[in-house]
Parts: C-alpha cells; structure tokens; sequence
C-alpha cells in the first residue's frame, strides 16, 4: 500500500486531519485547509464579526450560501418535527457548553425558549429581524465544510481520500486497491470501538452524550440541547449516520438524537440512511435504507 | 468427497485467506464444516468468551449476511465457502506448532463443533495475535509528531502544548489524560483509549493522542 499524504490543521473547533493516496496536485493541500477555514471563521458564533454573528444582529443581507444551508436545515427541521433547530443557539449560549457550562434554572430556560424555534424567523427583506433568536449552524457547519473541503479535492482528481474532522469522516472512493475504509464507532461508555462500518463515497457522523458534558448531582448534562424542552436530549448515548454527504450525516445524528429512539429510527428510515443507534442503556441497534 | 480432497479444500480456503494476514502472525486457526455457519459462529463465540469476526471477503460477507464486523472479544477472520456437496464433520484445529489435537485444549469447542454434523458449509477462522509487535501511542502537537508512547509499560508522560502541559498516564495497554491545562477538561473526561485510532484531543492545547495500529482507517465519535 502506497503511503498516504496526511496534513492536520486545527480549525471548526477541532482537528481537521486530511489523508490523501495517489498524487497530490501542489497547492490542493492549501485550498483544502482554505476552504474549511472559509467556512470555520463565516459560521463560528464565537466571533463577534463573522458573518453569522453579523446576520444574527441583523447588520446583513442573507447570502446565497447561507440561504442553501437554511433550506437544507429547514427540511431537517421538518424531518425532524422540530427536534433539530438552527435556532437553538441562544439555548446553547444560556448552558454555556462553549465557555462556562452550567445547569441554568428553571425560569432562565423557559425565558430564553421564548427564542428558541424555526418558525420564529423573521425577515425584514433580506435582513434578520427577529431580535434575540439566534440562528446556529454548528448542528451541521462541521459536515457541510467537510463536504466543501471534499468538492476542492475531487475537483482535483483526488480519487482515494479520507477527512476526519473531530470524528466527522468523509471518504472519497475507496483505498488504494479497493478495499473500503474501515470506520470504527467510539464506545459511548469507556474505551475501545463498539462496531466498525466499511464505507466507500460517503460520510460519518456521530453525535454523542460524552463528547461535551458536565455532571451534578449524578446527572450527566450533555451539550445536545432539545429545543422543545431546553434541556439535554435523553435516550440515546450515540447516534451515527452513514449518508451521501458528511453536511446530511452531522445533521441527522443530531436530528435523530435529539428525537429520541422512536422518532429518531422513522427519520432514519424517511431519510433513507443507514444509522447505528445506542440507547441509554448501551443496546446497540442498526438501521438501513429499505428496511420497514 | 475424500477426506485427503476436503483437507486440500481445506488447506486452499487457509491459503486464500493468509493473504490478508502477511506478516502479521497468526496465533491459530479452525476450521469446521456446517449446516447453518452463521448459527454455528454465534455458538461459538459464545464458547470462546466473544469472537469479533471480520469477513475475508466479500462472498464470505455475502453468505454470512454481513456488512461489516460482528461480535466482540477475539479477533478472528472468518473464511467461507460453501461446498459442492455436504460433507462429514470434520474439524482441524491449528495452533502454532501445527495442526493440534483438540481434544487436549479445546475440548468444549470441540465437542460443541462435533455436534454440528454434517454441513455444506466450510468456516476457517483465523486468530490473529493481539498485536504484531509494541502497542504505540502517537502524540502529535500542532499537527506534528512529537512523541511516541509504548502501551505495554505503565507510566506518566508530560507534554507541552500550546497553552500550557498535560499529562498523560499509560496502565495496562491503555492511555489517558490525567490532567491538562486547558479549561473545559474535554480530554481529560474522554478517559481512557485503546483502539487504533482512537483520540483524546485537547483543542486549546493542539494536542492529539492517538494509538497506532492498522485494522481501521478512522473512528467517528
């Protein structure tokens, strides 16, 4: 097996390592790590001046991009019956999961829930102006740059890759030779892999109650916030996602972990992708496309 | 069919599969006929205390109805073909040294096996050896390699990154971090890790553990 080209860079919050098999046009590297940093600093809340910290305050005019990443999250929205929503932001800022988590009372919740829905979204032309909600890509911005940095790379004539950005993976053909790439699924509870997927052409994505959490009381209070409840979605440890794109993928796993077990398997099947489900009590279940 | 004939079968279908495992070791291998494979692997993964089975190729996928690996515990790639004809049970056990006699170690599987019958089915399993050479962990600061770790002696180890240290413990082949400077303590919570591409990350620091080892190319968490 030939040696790969592996470059990692830290951006979206994570690391974004890239592996590449076969020659390597000079400079593809470069616009990879370009495009995903596009993407990192457009949509990053974190920053006051991005472009979504500036369309949010309604200082600017929705563009065409971000206007395809609001359809798209409207149809997982729909898919969904609201259990994923781009505007849970201003839940995630009260839990404070980026910079200071903490359990919020009651009254905080039910308050900032009052911001807290799609179909709450106001426009003035082609300007916010629904003050204090919060839209939020992080839900799928990870997958969607992925899917962007990947589109640089086949533009290329990239034929044998694999991206992995903080667990979101996206392969392009298969290993050198054919053989598929072996994806392995991260036991929720302790060390090791529960279940290992063979992909080739396709994304991964896992959303998980143990990647950012915070416990009192012997409650674990994770970061994948219901926007119908205001508080962490139970019933699953980890959901993960085997679709077509790695923006679909992100999405659905936080779609269908946030639902819960039985909503979250209807999506899986309505949106026709394969998904290993692990309950709260660690049962591993497996959905594919075309199974009633 | 003869006995030398289903031996030579036998001995190809090892054959076919060694392919895969060049270099790597084996630690032995059975090989069994039966009626109902998928039946039979489950029993005896159970026999054995877990069996993760990995198809050796795709017809071995496609008659065990498998898209990928199955089970936990042992690794083991299974091999299987069906047959022209049924044949009489007939099980070779393959240690080491050679071909053993089961009955000496393996008398519950092999009685369990035995059982089987006749069957149409040929299994090969092959058990690979835990790992061919050190267990390694790779610390990479700021996307490049900055240390190597051998899991296979327990100890504490210090690395700087880019806001301040962290340590990392190694006990009993596995690796954690203990203590970092950053503030949310995302690495720290992840706790122990002992699979081939399995990470502890610590953003603010740029640090990334990760353990050596083929067998997968990524891991989605």
């Amino acid at each position: 097996m030939p040696e790969p080209l592996v470059r990692t860079r830290f951006l979206l919050g994570t690391y974004v390592t890239v592996k590449v098999y076969g020659s390597v046009p000079p400079g593809v590297l470069e616009e990879f790590f370009s495009e995903v940093k596009r993407i990192s600093e457009k949509y990053s809340l974190e920053s006051k001046n991005s472009y979504i910290s500036k369309l949010n305050r309604g200082e600017v005019s929705l563009d065409r991009e971000t206007l395809g990443l609001l359809d798209f999250a409207k149809e997982i929205w729909r898919l969904s019956r609201g259990a994923f929503d781009p505007t849970v932001g201003r839940l995630k800022l009260l839990w404070g999961f980026n910079e200071k988590p903490h359990l919020p009372s009651p009254q905080e919740i039910r308050r900032v829930l009052s911001f807290v829905g799609l179909e709450k979204l106001r426009w003035e032309g082609e300007k916010m102006a629904s003050r204090g909600v919060v839209l939020d890509f992080s839900g799928f911005a990870k997958g969607y740059a992925v899917d962007r940095g990947a589109r640089v790379l086949l533009q290329k004539g990239i034929r044998s890759a694999l991206i992995d950005a903080g667990g979101d993976i996206r392969v392009i053909g298969t290993k050198p030779g054919g053989a598929p790439w072996r994806i392995g699924i991260k036991n929720p509870r302790g060390p090791g892999i529960v279940k290992v997927l063979e992909v080739k052409d396709a994304a991964v994505a896992t959303s998980g109650d143990y990647e950012n959490f915070f416990e009192k009381d012997g409650i674990r209070y994770h970061h994948l916030l219901d926007p119908r409840t205001g508080y962490p979605a139970r019933g699953f440890q980890s959901v993960t996602v085997v679709s077509r794109t790695c923006m679909e993928a992100d999405a659905l796993a936080t779609a269908i972990f946030v639902a819960g077990p039985v909503l979250g398997k209807k999506i899986a099947r309505e949106a026709s992708v394969r998904a290993v489900l692990i309950n709260s009590l660690g049962k591993l279940e497996e959905v594919f496309p075309g199974n009633r | 069919m003869k006995r030398r004939e289903f031996l030579a079968l036998a001995i190809g279908a090892l054959g076919a599969s060694a392919f895969k495992l060049k270099g790597k070791g084996l630690k032995g291998s059975i090989i069994f006929t039966s009626s109902n494979p998928k039946e039979a692997l489950k029993r005896l993964s159970k026999e054995m205390g877990g069996l993760r089975l990995i198809p050796a190729d795709e017809e071995t996928r496609r008659l065990l109805a498998l898209s990928g690996s199955w089970g936990s515990g042992t690794r083991a790639l299974v091999f299987l073909r069906e047959l022209p004809q049924e044949v009489e049970t007939s099980i070779t056990y393959t240690g080491e040294r050679g071909i053993e006699d089961p009955r000496k170690r393996y008398s519950r599987t092999y009685s369990f096996l035995r059982r089987e019958g006749r069957g149409r089915y040929l299994v090969t399993l092959v058990f690979e050896r835990a790992s061919s050479g050190k267990a390694r962990a790779v610390v990479e600061v700021e996307g490049r390699r900055a240390m190597e770790i051998d899991l296979s002696r327990d100890g504490q180890y210090e690395v700087m990154g880019r806001e301040g240290k962290m340590t990392l413990e190694v006990s009993r082949g596995k690796i954690r971090a203990v203590e970092s400077s950053c503030k949310k303590k995302i690495c720290v919570k992840t706790g122990f890790i002992s699979s081939p591409h399995e990470k502890i990350v610590c953003i603010p620091n740029r640090v990334i553990v990760s353990i050596e080892g083929s067998g997968l190319d990524g891991v989605s968490f």
